[in-house]
């Protein structure tokens, strides 16, 4: 271009006033030099003034819109620079202005003036604007995006691909840019992306779809979609612009669900349900197999895609079919059953069911499913039936039955429950079983429970108190079993009984029981169970009361190793009774029992035959301690027999003191019947008269020997004293000299062991006189007659002896009327016979006896007992 | 005539046996008497005659209270040596019992007739049969 050298004021006018932008030149001072027409308005719409030449410009921007220029303007002329940049000024009408500041320089470098200039780039602002945000846009979109952009040339050279490639395929953007797109394409699809691209560049601008293989960073072959559209001629593209995204799991998906599919397909059309889809004109749409086969049974004609239903629908059936399908298509799902009898004449039932196929909240379609139900209903039938059975069982049993589910909440109760609860089914049911139980069982039961979830095949069976309605305790038994297999029950079954009036007679038992246990325990009486063949099978505690012995201890043992040698055959005989049955009950009078300190005692009682009796199966012997009894009563007897003996001794003297009295006077009437009466002179009469004395002395005697006898028997309290055996034998001796000296009788002594004793004087005396008469009376003739006399002391008593060598008395044949009254044994002595009976008499007053001990023809020994009252 | 032969008379007593003597010889009762003192002593004289084969005393007159052997003894021993003899003597227990057990103890022997309370008295020798009223019995 060649150069014109025109003014610069020329140049500058001509170039303001060819300019769409606005000018202004200020001096130095930052007065207003010039300005161009665009100046005016732009001055005026953001001052609200209007410029003017010469004015000072500062001042006419001040406060104003413009008044950012001031900084911008001082800055420049402190830095000496020129000034370019951007403002906005936010003012209506917003306006994007580039602004520069140009200083004027003169030749001297000195700042003569500075020039402004104004460019309105609003429009293009805003187009960068829009641009940037879409460019922010689209960075923000491509790059989070799922979607990889991208741009290639036709032979998919990729010439720029979005940085969102890399969440698709792992790359960098970088690394695919000016690579060969097609590279990464599978094999198997590279001839499907060829026609793709085809398609596209064939019908430019317009986008096509394919789905293809793709290898992602990994390596890994993975589905893509790629939607792409010929852009070539496009000038600001110039490209094939394509987007594509990963669509490997919805491939997945893709496939998994036509596996699904295809699973269901045959499922569908292996079952034996039908299944018929329908659409909102009732028109079929779609079956499955077993539809098809089924058909005629529910069809008049061959089941058909696209068929109405209505018209494979029976007339007679229409109505309901319209009615049918009316609810369903309210929202209804419906169940129906037909029944349908096959050629061999057997009947099917089946069970329909329509159900509304929503899509989007509109009733689009029906599907009908249709299931063969004759078994089932069979079934139904069989255990509605017996179900009642049960119900009935449940109701007549006496059990009140309960069944428990898994929270242990009552879910059904027989009738019976009120029965026994107080509460009807409806009360219970739903409350949990446990609120029923007395708070002391509580746990138990709940324990029970427990135990039978963990074991299943178990039975639980136990007492417990329940709370009555009414608030009252009744006993129960109750019996659980785990049923959550059995579907009909699906619980745990409960039986519960009331055993209030078993558990009133086990107490009343209990009671009885204890009441035995007290009889048995506690009483004198000792109660033994023996078996038949006298083994001690029990003995009850009071045993170790009576015999010191440990119950427990002589179990096994027979009985009669402790009985009494003496009593213990007696008792054989009884055992044996009883065990034969000829008695059922024996009484036992007293025997001898080894107690514990191996002592015998007296026991009695009676002895049972209860071998047959359930509850025993043994012999019982009941006995009881008569040992302090048994000597009462010996003594009694004693006593008793004393008084006997006695009473008869009184009887026997009675009668022979009055035969004694009678002999002489028997005589005396005799003699007197002989009595000459007529003639007294009769020398007979003298004789009589004689003997007349004679038995009159006779009576005189006995009547003093009575008296005598009387007198001792009666004598309440006889003086003792002290007497010298020696003494008094001297004075006996003396009194019997002729006797003595005409036997020529001996007397010896020996007084060692006690020369006195306590005794009656008289008595004694007496007792020596006839003591010594009688040996002299029977003394013998073959030798020489000694009488010994001795004392010696034997426990409590002194035995003063008499022992003589005389004929000795035959004590087998007279030894018990030896002390009898009038008793005489040798018809040569004189006697009455009385002498041994006072005697004995006379010891026996002083509290002895008498024994006597004689050989015949050897001698007689007289051993007189006298209560030795020294030891006292 | 005497009413019997021979008669026994077994009795301690002096005067019991004097009285029994006169009455007997007064009332002609028998024609010979004999006197045992004691039960041994008319045992012994039974015997004796049996041996002998002599006949025995129709009647024997028992006293019980005796020295040796008794009343009762006698009676005891006599009754074994019945058997040995085709005439039972009529035996009187002659006493002064009052015991029942004495009349008990007479009714126990078939041999004795009756006792008799002493003294013996001519009512007693009437009520004993003769010897044609012994043969009856």
């Amino acid at each position: 271009m060649s150069q014109i050298k025109f003014s610069y004021e020329n140049l500058v006018a001509a170039f303001l006033a060819g300019t769409n932008d606005a000018y202004i030149v200020l001096d130095n001072k930052f007065n207003v030099l010039l300005f161009n027409e665009h100046y005016i308005s732009f001055h005026s719409t953001y001052t609200t003034t209007t410029i003017a030449k010469n004015e000072n410009f500062i001042d006419s921007i001040k406060g104003t819109s413009l008044h950012f220029l001031v900084e911008n303007i001082q800055q420049c002329i402190q830095l000496n620079e020129n000034k370019k940049f951007n403002y906005k000024i936010p003012v209506q009408p917003e306006k994007y202005f580039d602004i520069e500041i140009h200083l004027l320089i003169d030749s001297n470098k000195k700042v003569e003036g500075v020039a402004l200039g104004f460019f309105d780039v609003t429009q293009r602002y805003k187009t960068a604007e829009e641009i940037k945000k879409s460019e922010k846009l689209f960075k923000a979109l491509v790059l989070n995006s799922t979607d990889a952009f991208q741009l290639t040339n036709d032979e998919l050279k990729i010439n720029f691909v979005s940085d969102s490639v890399k969440n698709v395929l792992g790359y960098d953007a970088e690394e695919l840019v000016q690579s060969n797109f097609f590279n990464l394409i599978h094999p198997d699809d590279k001839l499907l992306i060829s026609t793709w691209l085809h398609w596209i560049i064939e019908h430019p601008v317009t986008t096509h779809s394919t789905e293809l293989r793709i290898k992602n960073k990994n390596n890994d072959w993975i589905y893509i979609e790629i939607t792409g559209s010929n852009l070539l001629h496009i000038a600001e593209v110039e490209a094939i612009v394509m987007n594509y995204r990963n669509i490997q799991n919805k491939k997945l998906a893709e496939k998994a669900l036509a596996m699904a599919e295809q699973r269901m397909g045959l499922l569908l059309n292996n079952t034996k349900e039908s299944f018929i889809v329908v659409n909102s004109r009732l028109r079929v749409v779609t079956y499955n197999k077993a539809a098809q086969e089924h058909s005629p049974y529910f069809f008049k004609e061959e089941l058909q895609s696209g068929v109405s239903l209505l018209s494979l629908t029976n007339d007679s059936d229409m109505e309901d079919v319209i009615n049918l399908f009316e609810k369903v298509f309210d929202g209804n799902e419906v169940v129906r059953e037909s029944n349908f009898t096959d050629k061999n004449n057997i009947q099917h039932i089946y069970s329909h069911s329509f159900r509304p196929l929503y899509s989007e909240d509109e009733i689009v379609g029906v599907f009908i499913t249709s299931t063969e139900i004759t078994e089932k209903k069979l079934a139904e039938e069989q255990l509605k039936f017996s179900e009642e059975k049960y119900k009935t069982f449940i109701q007549e049993s006496e059990d009140a039955v309960i069944i428990i589910n898994k929270k242990d909440i009552v879910v059904e109760a027989s009738p019976l429950i009120h029965k026994i609860f107080g509460y009807t089914s409806e009360e219970v049911i739903g409350r949990a079983f446990i609120d029923f139980i007395h708070p002391d069982y509580k746990e138990v039961v709940l324990k029970s429970i427990h135990n039978l979830k963990m074991n299943p095949y178990e039975i639980e069976t136990l007492d417990l108190l329940l709370t009555h309605k009414s608030k009252e305790n009744i006993w129960g038994v109750m019996k659980a079993r785990n049923s959550f297999d059995n579907k009909l029950i699906d619980g745990i079954i409960i039986w519960i009984r009331n055993i209030t009036k078993r558990k009133l007679i086990e107490e009343a038992l209990q009671l009885s029981e204890q009441r035995f246990r007290y009889l048995v325990q506690t009483g004198g009486d000792m109660i033994s169970i023996a078996n038949d063949k006298g083994a001690l099978i029990y003995s009850s505690p009071t045993v170790k009361n009576v015999l010191g012995n440990d119950p427990e201890q002589n179990i096994g043992k027979n009985v009669f190793e402790y009985i009494h040698p003496e009593e213990r055959e007696k008792l054989m005989e009884y055992l044996n009774d009883l065990i034969l049955g000829k008695k059922k009950q024996i009484r036992l009078e007293p025997f001898r029992y080894l107690d514990a300190k191996n002592e015998y005692r007296w026991l009695e009682g009676t002895v049972t035959n209860l071998l047959n009796e359930p509850a025993v199966k043994g012999i019982v012997v009941n006995t009881r301690d008569v040992t302090e009894n048994k000597i009462l009563n010996d003594k009694q007897n004693i006593l008793r027999e004393k008084l006997i003996r006695n009473n008869q001794d009184l009887q026997q003297f009675s009668f022979i003191t009055s035969h004694n009295l009678r002999a002489p006077v028997a005589n005396l009437l005799g003699l007197l019947n002989l009595f000459n009466k007529e003639n007294f002179a009769d020398s007979f009469n003298q004789v009589l008269i004689e003997k007349f004395e004679e038995a009159t002395n006779q009576l005189n005697t006995t009547l003093n020997d009575l008296i005598e006898i009387l007198v001792l028997k009666s004598e309440k309290e006889i003086q003792v004293e002290t007497i010298n055996l020696k003494k008094l034998l001297k004075q006996v001796a003396s009194s019997l000299e002729n006797e003595l000296q005409e036997s020529k009788m001996e007397i010896t002594t020996d007084f060692s062991a006690t020369e006195t004793v306590e005794y009656n004087k008289v008595y004694l005396e007496s007792i020596m006189v006839n003591m010594l008469t009688n040996s002299i009376k029977y003394r013998s003739n073959k030798r020489k007659p000694i009488v010994h006399i001795s004392t010696k002391i034997d426990n409590e008593y002194i035995i003063l002896a008499f022992a003589d060598n005389g004929n000795g008395i035959d004590l087998e044949r007279y030894g018990e009327r030896l002390f009898a009254m009038y008793q005489r044994f040798n018809v040569e002595k004189e006697g009455k016979g009385l002498g041994l009976y006072i005697v004995k008499s006379q010891v026996a007053a002083m509290g002895g006896k008498i024994e006597v001990e004689s050989t015949i023809d050897i001698g007689t020994i007289f051993k007189i007992y006298i209560k030795n009252n020294a030891k006292v | 005539m005497p009413k019997f032969k021979n008669i026994l008379l077994v009795e301690d007593d002096a005067i019991t046996k004097l009285v029994c003597e006169r009455i007997i010889k007064i009332y002609d009762f028998s024609e010979n008497i004999v006197f045992k003192e004691n039960g041994k002593e008319a045992i012994d004289y039974i015997q004796e005659l049996l041996t002998a084969q002599q006949p025995l005393p129709e009647i024997i007159f028992l006293d019980i209270n005796m020295p040796v052997m008794n009343g009762w003894e006698f009676l005891k021993e006599y009754e074994k040596l019945l058997t040995q003899c085709s005439h039972t003597p009529q035996i009187f227990i002659l006493s002064s019992t009052a015991n029942p057990e004495d009349f008990v103890s007479a009714n126990s022997f078939k041999t004795v007739n009756s006792v008799l309370a002493k003294p013996l008295t001519k009512e007693h020798l009437d009520n004993i049969g003769g010897r044609s009223e012994i043969n009856n019995k």
